[in-house]
C-alpha cells in the first residue's frame, strides 16, 4: 500500500462533513465535490489525514477545527426559546452579501461571526440552541467548507457507495458488510467464492482482507464482472492477482462433467494422445498472444485475429478455473446479489470443503426463507441462521444524549450456515 | 495449531468444535490417550486423528460432527473467564477499526479473548496484537491459549493495568480497542500509542454515562469523527405458517352435519378442494420471543496526524 503522503496517481478519499468521494490525484485535475470545484495539485506531498479549506478554487491546508467547546455547554436553564419567532427578518445579512464576502475571500469563521452579530435572535437563544445554530452554519457549504483527505478503506468506500445510492449495492448497509466479512471468515490465505451485484464493494472488501494471499473467484453473470469499487483502492498487483473470475452461465458444465466422469475417463484413455497434441497447440498460441500484445497496444480497433486470440485466452482462463473449482476444496461462499440466491447457492455448494462457512445476503427476507428450506431439504449444511442487524447511532453531548432522530430502517438480511460432509 | 489456516484433517493438538445439535456445541483439544464424554457417548481422541473436518462421528448413542474452529465458533464455545463480546459487535469493531492483514492493534482488556481471536484472524499473517489485562491469571491463560491456537508469534499478551500504567508503547498502533470500566483513563495513553500518521480507536461500554465521559475525553484529546452506535442482532426462525380463512358466508348446515356428510358423501373431491382453500399458507421468519436487547455502546473515533 502507498506511504503516508499523498502522491500523484493515488486514490484518495475526500471527506466534507458527511459527504465522501474517492478520486485519483492527477496534476491539473479539477475535482468537483458538493458544488465546490478545486484542483488536487495542492494535495501532492501532503500527509494523509490533513484538512483543507477551499478558497477561490485553491486548497489551503488548515488545522482541524474540532466541534464546539464542550465545556461551556453545561450552563442551562437561564434562557429559553419562548420568545423566539420564526421570521426571515431575524438575520440582517442577505444571501447575496454572504456570496459577496465569499468572493472577496473572507474566511468561513469570519462569515459565521458576522452572522452571529447580525442575528437578532442568537443572543436570546439558550446555550444549546446557540451551539446547534453554529454547528448548522458550519456544515453549510458557503461558510466553511473543510475537506479531510484519507486513505481509502473498506469502511469509507462502503459508506460512500451506501450513502450515494444504496440500491446499487443491494441495500447493503455497511454494518451488514461488516457481519458478512466476519461470518464468512474472510482472511488472508483462504480460497473463496463470491457472487455479488454490489459494483465490487464486496469483492474489494474481500481483497483488502485477503491482502494478496489465497484465491478469490468472482462468479459473475453477464458478459463481464463489475469491479468498479476495486478502483477506489490503491491495490497492488499482488493484491489484485488473487482475483479470478468465472461466468455463472458455465457452472452447469462443472456439474455436467462431474456426472459424466466415468464416461469421460473411458474417452480419455482413447484420446490421450490427441489431447496432448492439442495442449501443445494451445501453449504455442498463448506465447504468440503474449508477444503480440506488446506490439498491438497502440492499435485500438480489434482485428478478427485478436478477437480470436482473446477468445482463446478466455477459454483458457475458464478451463483453468474449472479445474480449480472441480477440486471442490473452496473455503467458503459469499453471495450478495440481485438474483434469487437459491439456485446459485445450491449449484455452488458442491465445490466447498466440509466445515466451511457460507454467507448469503439479501435485502429481502423471503428469498432467504426459500433458500433456508431448500438447504434443509438438501442436507449437508448445519448451523443455518437467518439474521438482521438493528443499528442506530447516538448523539452524545453533555446533558443531551439520545439516539439520532433518523435511523436506517433495514440493512438487509443474512443467512449463514456451515457445510458438513454428507457421508 | 488450528486457527491460523484451514487444514483438512484432525491432528493431535488441534482445537476443534463438536456439533451435537442446535444450541449444543462444545470445543475440545485433541490429546493423546484422552477420552471425551458427550451425551451421545464417549469419544476416544485417538479415533479422531486423520478424520476430515466436517465429517460425522458415530458414538454409541448417536452421532455428532467435528467442525474446524473459526473465531465465530470459538466465541460460541469458549471457556468464559469474563463476560465476552459476541460476533455482532466483534464484526463491527473489526470493520470500523479498518483492520486488515498487517495491522498493529492494541486491546485492553483481554478478558476471555473472544475478540482477540477475531482480530488475529483478520490481521494475520503479518499484523500484531498487543493485548493487556489487569488480571494476572487471565493474561497468562490467554497467552497459553494463543500459543496453542497457532497465534504465538502474532500476539503479545501482558498483565498490566493500562489505566494506571499505560500501554508502554508509543506510535506503534494502527488501531486501539478499549473494553474497560473507565476507558477515559486509558484514552491519553491510547493517543500516545497510535502511529504518528494517525489511527482509529474503539471503545465498548455498557452504560451511557461511560459513553458520555469517553466522548468528552476523546474530543479533548483531539480525536475526530466521534461516533457512538448500538448494533443488535435479530434472529428469525423460518417457519411455514398456515392461517385459517374465516367464513364470510353464513353456513346453513351446522358444522357437525357437514362433517358427517363428508364422511359418507360421494363428493369428496369437491370437499378437499374447499378445505385447501380454507387456509392461507406462506413462509415466514418468526421473531424470537426474547432477544438480547443490549450488549453495549460502541464508540469509534479517528486520530488524524497533528
Amino acid at each position: 500500500m502507498s506511504s503516508e503522503t499523498i502522491s500523484e496517481g493515488d486514490q484518495i478519499v475526500i471527506q466534507k462533513a458527511k459527504v465522501l468521494k474517492v478520486v485519483q490525484v492527477r496534476k491539473g485535475r479539477k475535482i468537483w465535490l458538493d458544488r465546490v470545484q478545486f484542483s488536487a495539485d495542492e494535495l501532492i506531498g501532503k500527509p494523509f489525514g490533513c484538512t483543507f479549506e477551499e478558497n477561490k478554487g485553491v486548497l489551503v491546508q488548515v488545522s482541524r477545527t474540532g466541534s464546539e467547546d464542550a465545556d461551556n455547554a453545561v450552563e442551562e436553564g437561564k434562557r429559553d426559546n419562548r420568545d423566539l419567532q420564526g421570521d426571515q427578518s431575524n438575520q440582517k445579512i442577505t444571501k447575496s452579501e454572504i456570496q459577496e464576502m465569499r468572493k472577496q475571500g473572507v474566511s468561513g469563521q469570519e462569515i459565521i461571526e458576522q452572522l452571529v452579530e447580525n442575528s437578532a435572535t442568537f443572543k436570546k437563544k439558550n446555550t444549546f440552541s446557540q451551539e446547534k445554530y453554529l454547528k448548522k452554519k458550519k456544515k453549510k457549504r458557503v461558510y466553511q467548507p473543510q475537506f479531510t483527505i484519507m486513505k481509502p478503506t473498506t469502511r469509507l468506500v462502503a459508506d460512500m457507495y451506501y450513502s450515494r445510492g444504496p440500491m446499487r449495492i443491494c441495500n447493503m448497509r455497511p454494518d451488514s458488510l461488516a457481519q458478512i466479512l466476519a461470518l464468512g471468515n474472510v482472511r488472508s490465505g483462504n480460497r473463496m467464492m463470491v457472487v455479488e451485484s454490489c459494483v465490487g464493494v464486496l469483492v474489494s472488501a474481500m481483497l483488502e482482507r485477503m491482502a494478496g494471499s489465497g484465491l478469490l473467484v468472482d462468479m459473475y453473470s453477464g458478459s463481464a464482472p463489475v469491479h468498479q469499487a476495486c478502483e477506489c483502492f490503491n491495490f497492488t498487483k499482488q493484491h489484485k492477482d488473487i482475483l479470478k473470475t468465472f461466468p455463472l452461465d458455465r457452472v452447469a458444465e462443472l456439474h455436467g462433467v462431474e456426472k459424466k466422469k466415468a464416461w469421460e475417463e473411458e474417452r480419455e484413455k482413447e484420446g490421450e494422445e490427441e489431447e496432448e497434441e492439442k495442449e501443445e497447440v494451445v501453449e504455442e498460441v498463448k506465447e504468440e498472444v503474449e508477444k503480440e500484445e506488446g506490439a498491438q497496444k497502440k492499435r485500438k480497433r480489434i482485428s478478427p485475429e485478436e478477437r480470436d486470440e482473446r477468445r482463446i485466452r478466455k477459454a483458457e482462463r475458464i478451463k483453468e478455473m474449472k479445474e480449480v473449482l472441480m477440486r471442490a476444496d473452496m473455503d467458503g461462499l459469499i453471495v450478495a446479489t440481485k438474483f434469487h440466491p437459491t439456485p446459485i447457492v445450491l449449484s455452488l455448494l458442491d465445490f466447498i470443503c466440509p466445515s466451511r462457512p457460507i454467507v448469503v445476503f439479501s435485502q429481502y427476507k423471503e428469498p432467504l426463507l426459500d433458500l433456508y428450506s431448500k438447504l434443509k431439504e438438501r442436507g449437508g449444511i448445519i448451523l443455518l441462521k437467518l439474521t438482521e442487524t438493528w443499528f442506530r447511532e447516538y448523539q452524545v453531548l453533555p446533558n443531551r444524549t439520545h439516539p439520532l432522530v433518523n435511523m436506517i430502517a433495514s440493512g438487509g438480511y443474512i443467512l449463514t450456515g456451515t457445510t458438513v460432509s454428507q457421508d | 495449531m488450528s486457527f491460523e489456516k484451514y487444514k483438512p484433517t484432525v491432528e493431535y493438538g488441534d482445537t476443534l468444535v463438536l456439533f451435537l445439535g442446535y444450541g449444543n456445541m462444545l470445543q475440545m483439544t485433541v490429546e493423546e490417550g484422552k477420552t471425551h464424554q458427550t451425551k451421545y457417548g464417549a469419544i476416544k481422541h485417538s479415533d479422531l486423528i486423520g478424520k476430515k473436518y466436517g465429517c460425522r462421528i458415530v458414538c454409541s448413542k448417536g452421532w455428532l460432527q467435528i467442525l474446524h474452529p473459526t473465531p465465530e465458533l470459538w466465541t460460541i464455545t469458549l471457556p468464559h473467564r469474563t463476560q465476552i463480546l459476541y460476533s455482532t459487535d466483534i464484526s463491527l469493531i473489526t470493520f470500523e477499526l479498518d483492520l486488515k492483514p498487517g495491522s498493529v492493534v492494541i486491546e485492553a482488556g483481554t478478558g476471555s479473548a473472544s475478540l482477540s481471536h477475531a482480530i488475529l484472524r483478520t490481521i494475520a499473517p503479518t499484523g500484531h496484537l498487543h493485548t493487556f489485562d489487569f488480571h494476572e491469571q487471565r493474561a497468562e491463560t490467554a497467552r497459553e491459549e494463543f500459543a496453542h491456537h497457532g497465534f504465538g508469534d502474532m500476539v503479545t499478551a501482558k498483565h498490566r493495568d493500562v489505566c494506571r500504567d499505560g500501554f508502554n508503547h508509543e506510535g506503534i498502533a494502527d488501531a486501539i480497542f478499549l473494553d474497560l470500566p473507565l476507558p477515559w483513563e486509558a484514552a491519553p495513553f491510547a493517543k500516545e500509542a497510535l502511529k504518528s500518521s494517525g489511527g482509529r480507536i474503539a471503545s465498548f461500554s455498557p452504560c451511557i454515562e461511560q459513553v458520555q465521559k469517553m466522548c468528552l475525553a476523546l474530543e479533548q484529546l483531539g480525536f475526530s469523527d466521534i461516533k457512538s452506535v448500538e448494533c443488535l442482532l435479530r434472529t428469525f426462525d423460518p417457519k411455514t405458517i398456515e392461517l385459517p380463512l374465516v367464513d364470510l358466508v353464513r353456513n346453513k348446515k351446522p358444522q357437525w352435519k357437514k362433517k358427517k356428510m363428508e364422511k359418507n358423501s360421494a363428493e369428496t373431491e369437491e370437499d378437499t378442494s374447499t378445505t385447501s382453500r380454507s387456509s392461507y399458507v406462506c413462509k415466514s421468519g418468526i421473531c424470537m420471543k426474547e432477544m438480547p436487547g443490549h450488549t453495549g455502546y460502541l464508540t469509534f473515533a479517528t486520530l488524524y496526524p497533528s
